[in-house]
């Protein structure tokens, strides 16, 4: 067992931890971004981009199995030499940089939105970052901890979701295929980016107790945040009209918006600040990658100093305040990037080290011969 | 500077620990009057030594030496002096056979004789022999076993409490598990009030990891006296910032029991009346003794109201702020009316409002605790109307306030831990500071922090949040419910005992029948 990796985690955290990562900001905006390609077929796209996911998962899982125990830095250097898979793991860190920093900021502009528009960036950040810090000072046990007790604290949002369903037509989502195949392909480039968090299984595997059923879990892991993502991209589609959908930016807040009690209105407000909860599973990992990445990089046991990371944050939003067109700038850099790296990477990386153990097994038994 | 030392500290019985080490270490000298001297300037300034010289019947000198007060007169006068002076005594244990008590116990070092006579043990020196008695005649001032106050059960649970004695608070647990399992570890702790501190387990039970790390955290403390539960508590366990208590005093022998039967051991400090169980989970604190004496239907629901009382208790004032003061729009036309015309006349903003109304409230309660029982009802009376009702029509807090702060108050009240309940009171101040600058958010980003914390903290290695997070689903029987007896079968996972199976299956057995 790699020296890195302390504390197990059970099936059901790993599972959770995945699911938590993938299920994030995509949620508010998935519905509207689809419906502007794939009208209501759509939800044929998540599905599609699940697959596709599944099969990336399960490349990952594979390439980890080789060596169970190995942190993903670990398995780099094993085939890739010394420096090589360093040059890798620094671009994934970046890579995880950059997506924690979309994320954040994507949390924060949709706080910033919906509940409170006169306070600044940065101190919404501070809030969230001493929370970041909380968790991720325990390490990956207690990522898996949160994850696990995140999605049962908020699996009373889905039920909430459910409600609209009394004003629903299910004729909007016929016919099937209007348009044809291509715009629910041209769609799956967004579901990718709705799925991304799968990558994370690099991150979670060595600390996975029972190993064998890593493959299971991350295909639960991915099934569940279909449901979810199928869940809500329906109910979106069965409660507005397809082409009132196409107006809205987060049509799941909108949605919840006619949701009203007499004691209570403006449901999504509330709603939308329990979804904290959800970004901050999906952000979490990320910046604990990073983290743990810099301090294995250097070979450093239980490093303080790249925990600065996380008020450095905080200097960045004081300093950066993207726009909206900006921030969906970013967030398709971060789909095109997340092709090479998330999607992309783990699928070559395993027909590489396949090819080259069976290169140097065919060498030795040569020797051998 | 030495005359300084001496102006504060005054003349030493000796100059230096040294001296006394050099009379600690000697052998006992067979001459009783060279004994004397020696305890005598081992125990100067302390008039409480008494020494009794005896003659006894073979001609030899003997001399008794005890604490007065700390001792058993009659069982002096009685059973040792008695038969010392006129009693037969064979020859050969001539000591032993000298005095009529139980526990006699051969001593050849000074130490151990100085520690002995200040635990009000007898030191008896008889001539020519060069080792001493020690006669167990303590005896202190002991309280009658009561109900503990802080403890109270309602539901024709036990009514007996530990009290000051250690002995008496084992033999109490042991009552109820009279089994060969049940195992006491006995460590002493303390340089100078040495007390002793008694690890009770079930072998086959107990989560063994824990019970060596508390062991090994107890052994190592280096304190000058345990004088409370609280202390100890609060040196051996894991993590000391948090409001959380990681560990349970409870003061019911029935309570420490069962936690005994679950898995868990329990600490059992002299002198004090607490006993530490441990390792605790945070769900453990919400669970009494009492939700067993009832019926499981209306026990479940009880539960259910302290774990909805720890959250309403922490967050019914933030709430409050962050509705008020940020997002008045979530509130319905109708009743945000109400609230702005009883707000109206208030000149505080929520805050200040809130912090204000709860400051009194935590006052009035910290002054009711310590009132006697008569003044204490004086005290709720004027808070209830002075605070009540004047505060409301004199128009410095608004009704929803009082209302609030009530229900606060309320909430805190049931969660069935004191320590717990400590915890809770403190988390609502940040929490109403959060939801002033943040509103909702905050609320949500002080729950997520509650939340994480609960989640990192570990008691003794077992997961503080378990059996939530990590999940141990067949707890779940007896976590925010309390199902009916008969299905548990299991002792609760999350403490990681030993042996899990603590019953078997009762409708089996009846069919079998």
């Amino acid at each position: 067992m790699s020296r890195f990796v302390k504390k197990e985690i059970t099936l059901l955290q790993y599972i959770l931890a995945i699911n938590g990562t993938q299920v994030g900001t995509s949620t508010l905006t998935l519905p509207a971004e689809l419906s502007k390609t794939a009208g209501t077929d759509g939800w044929i796209s998540i599905i599609i981009g699940s697959v596709l996911t599944t099969i990336v998962s399960l490349c990952i899982v594979h390439l980890m199995a080789k060596h169970p125990g190995d942190t993903m830095l670990e398995l780099l250097t094993r085939y890739l030499g010394k420096w090589l898979g360093k040059a890798v793991m620094v671009i994934w860190m970046l890579y995880a940089l950059f997506a924690v920093t979309v994320i954040l900021f994507v949390t924060v502009s949709i706080l910033r939105t919906w509940v409170l528009p006169n306070t600044s960036n940065y101190l919404i950040v501070t809030l969230l970052m001493i929370n970041t810090y909380i968790i991720i000072r325990g390490g990956v046990q207690i990522i898996g901890r949160y994850a696990e007790f995140v999605f049962f604290f908020t699996l009373g949002l889905p039920i909430l979701l459910m409600f609209p369903l009394k004003d629903s037509h299910w004729i909007y989502l016929l016919p099937i295929l209007k348009e044809g195949w291509i715009p629910i392909l041209y769609a799956v480039k967004t579901t990718t980016i709705a799925f991304l968090g799968f990558e994370m299984a690099f991150l979670f595997y060595p600390y996975l107790q029972n190993k064998k059923a890593a493959a299971k879990g991350i295909v639960i892991a991915n099934a569940l945040t279909l449901i979810v993502y199928l869940h809500i991209t329906l109910v979106c589609f069965l409660y507005f009209s397809p082409d009132e959908i196409t107006q809205f930016l987060w049509p799941t807040l909108t949605l919840v918006k006619p949701i009203e009690f007499p004691f209570l209105e403006r449901m999504e407000i509330i709603f939308v600040s329990f979804y904290i909860f959800l970004f901050s599973t999906s952000g979490i990992p990320y910046i604990f990658f990073v983290i743990d990445t810099l301090s294995q990089l250097f070979n450093k046991k239980d490093w303080q100093l790249p925990y600065l990371l996380l008020p450095l944050f905080v200097v960045v939003f004081f300093f950066l305040k993207p726009s909206y067109e900006e921030l969906e700038l970013w967030k398709e850099w971060w789909g095109w990037i997340s092709y090479f790296i998330a999607y992309a990477f783990p699928v070559m990386f395993l027909f590489y080290v396949t090819g080259y153990t069976h290169w140097k097994r065919r060498k030795i038994d040569d020797k051998v011969g | 500077m030495s005359f300084f030392r001496y102006f504060l500290r005054g003349k030493p019985a000796f100059r230096s620990q040294k001296q006394a080490d050099d009379i600690l270490h000697r052998r006992i000298d067979p001459s009783v009057s060279t004994n004397l001297q020696q305890v005598s300037r081992l125990f100067s300034g302390i008039p409480e030594l008494t020494t009794r010289e005896i003659s006894l019947k073979t001609g030899q000198k003997a001399a008794l030496v005890y604490m007065d007060g700390l001792v058993d007169k009659t069982v002096i006068n009685t059973d040792i002096l008695r038969p010392l002076l006129y009693g037969e005594f064979n020859q050969k244990d001539a000591l032993e056979s000298a005095v009529a008590i139980g526990q006699i116990k051969r001593v050849q070092k000074w130490s151990d004789i100085e520690q002995a006579l200040l635990m009000g043990k007898s030191i008896l020196f008889i001539d020519g022999h060069d080792s001493a008695l020690e006669l167990e005649t303590q005896s202190w001032p002991e309280r009658a076993i009561e109900e503990p106050q802080a403890e109270l059960s309602v539901k024709s649970g036990a009514h007996q409490g530990f009290i000051e004695t250690a002995a008496q608070n084992i033999a109490m647990i042991r009552r109820y598990i009279p089994s060969r399992e049940l195992k006491v570890k006995e460590l002493m702790v303390g340089e100078r009030g040495r007390v002793k501190i008694a690890l009770l387990y079930l072998a086959d039970v107990v989560n063994q990891q824990a019970l060596q790390e508390v062991e090994s955290r107890i052994t190592s403390l280096r304190v000058d006296a345990i004088l409370t539960t609280g202390q100890l508590k609060e040196l051996i366990e894991d993590n000391s910032f948090t409001p959380f208590p990681q560990l349970a005093i409870t003061e019911r022998p029935d309570t420490a029991a069962s936690h005994l039967l679950e898995g868990r051991f329990a600490i059992v400090v002299d002198r004090t009346p607490g006993v530490l169980i441990a390792p605790m989970t945070f769900s453990a604190f919400f669970q009494t003794i009492d939700d067993y004496n009832i019926r499981w239907l209306a026990a479940s629901f009880i539960r259910l109201l302290h774990f909805a009382g720890f959250f309403i208790a922490i967050f019914t004032p933030a709430l409050y702020i962050a509705m008020i003061s940020f997002h008045y729009e979530v509130i319905p036309l109708p009743l945000l009316l109400s609230i702005a015309e009883s707000r109206e006349r208030v000149p505080f903003p929520p805050l200040v409002e809130a912090v204000f109304m709860e400051l009194v409230l935590e006052m009035l309660r910290e002054a009711g605790v310590r009132l006697p029982a008569p003044i204490g009802q004086t005290i709720g009376v004027v808070g209830g109307i002075v605070i009540g009702q004047a505060a409301v029509q004199a128009g410095l807090v608004s009704n929803i306030m009082v209302i609030v702060v009530s229900i606060t108050a309320i909430a805190s009240f049931i969660i069935p831990n004191l320590q717990m309940l400590h915890g809770v009171r403190l988390i609502r101040f940040p929490m109403m500071l959060l939801a002033f600058a943040f509103g909702i958010v905050g609320i949500i980003s002080g729950m997520m922090a509650i939340f994480a914390h609960l989640l990192s903290l570990e008691s003794l290695g077992v997961p503080y949040s378990a059996p939530i997070s990590p999940l141990r689903l067949s707890d779940m029987k007896d976590t925010f419910l309390r199902l009916p007896m008969w299905m548990m079968k299991k002792r609760p996972v999350s403490i990681r005992p030993n042996q899990l199976q603590r019953q078997g299956d009762r409708r089996k057995r009846r069919e079998d029948q």
